[in-house]
């Protein structure tokens, strides 16, 4: 796999309906981080500005 | 979330990838000639380039060891439920959320993981993707982002891989993806765009 630096991939007819069905699945405000998915977060930010090498 | 027999959040540190790192950790070996030359040769340039920003796992032990890296990118998804011929007939009484959507999107380029931490129920490419889906949800986000996107190689258990963590693939068929390369039908299709919403 190359790295695709701009993939922008654009989705017609069916492919874009496909997508746009699945999106629609999801409306409303985005759903917030649990407590575990917060303090996985902070974990790995204090973790990462402590680390020496 | 999986039980894991490694905990990489609590076992490793996410450092970016820099000269430090790169001179003071064992390096990757994912046993894919094209992933580790990546990592080892290319990931600073690129990073140096503003074109993506590669990300290490390193072991909280001694001696410091590489466990798994990923590069991301900002990226889009554009959806046009019309074809050009067909909005190029009507024009005018169409709005502009009709002609097409552009989704802000981030480019998951590379992500690899040592072949010593492969398997033996670790998952670790799956808390790597876990860590991205919250970091990206996260209000500390920057930026706008909907969607994961990765480009994965077209072989069954890579795509299982990412569907087993609630990717999707971005075109209907193997047939929609040739047309959006412009490849022929008899050349084969070497990775498959998929996504992850974000909203999910």
């Amino acid at each position: 796999m190359a790295l695709a630096i701009h993939t922008c991939p654009v989705l017609t007819g069916v492919s874009a309906e496909m997508f746009e069905k699945e999106i629609e699945k999801n409306k409303g405000v985005a759903k917030p981080l649990s407590e575990t998915e917060k303090a996985i977060l902070a974990l790995v930010a204090k973790k990462t500005k402590e680390f020496k090498f | 979330m999986k039980e894991n027999s490694y905990n990489l959040f609590e076992q490793c540190s996410l450092l970016q990838l820099c000269d430090e790192v790169v001179n003071n950790a064992i390096p990757i070996n994912c046993g894919d000639e094209d992933l580790d030359d990546f990592f080892q040769n290319n990931a600073e340039l690129y990073s140096n380039e503003l074109l993506g920003k590669t990300y290490a796992w390193v072991t909280d032990e001694h001696p410091r060891k590489i466990v798994a890296e990923f590069t991301v990118a900002n990226d889009s998804i554009k959806s046009k439920l019309l074809s050009k011929s067909v909005r190029n007939k009507i024009q005018r009484p169409i709005d502009n959320q009709k002609r097409g959507r552009s989704y802000p999107a981030v480019l998951l380029g590379r992500i690899g993981v040592d072949v010593e931490y492969q398997g033996g129920g670790r998952h670790i490419g799956t808390q790597v993707i876990d860590y991205l889906k919250f970091w990206f949800r996260s209000t500390d986000n920057k930026t706008g982002c909907r969607f994961l996107v990765v480009d994965a190689y077209n072989k069954p258990h890579t795509l299982s891989f990412y569907e087993s963590c609630g990717f999707k693939y971005l075109y209907a068929s193997e047939q929609d993806e040739k047309l959006f390369y412009e490849l022929e039908e008899s050349q084969e299709l070497r990775t498959r765009m998929m996504y992850f919403d974000l909203k999910s």
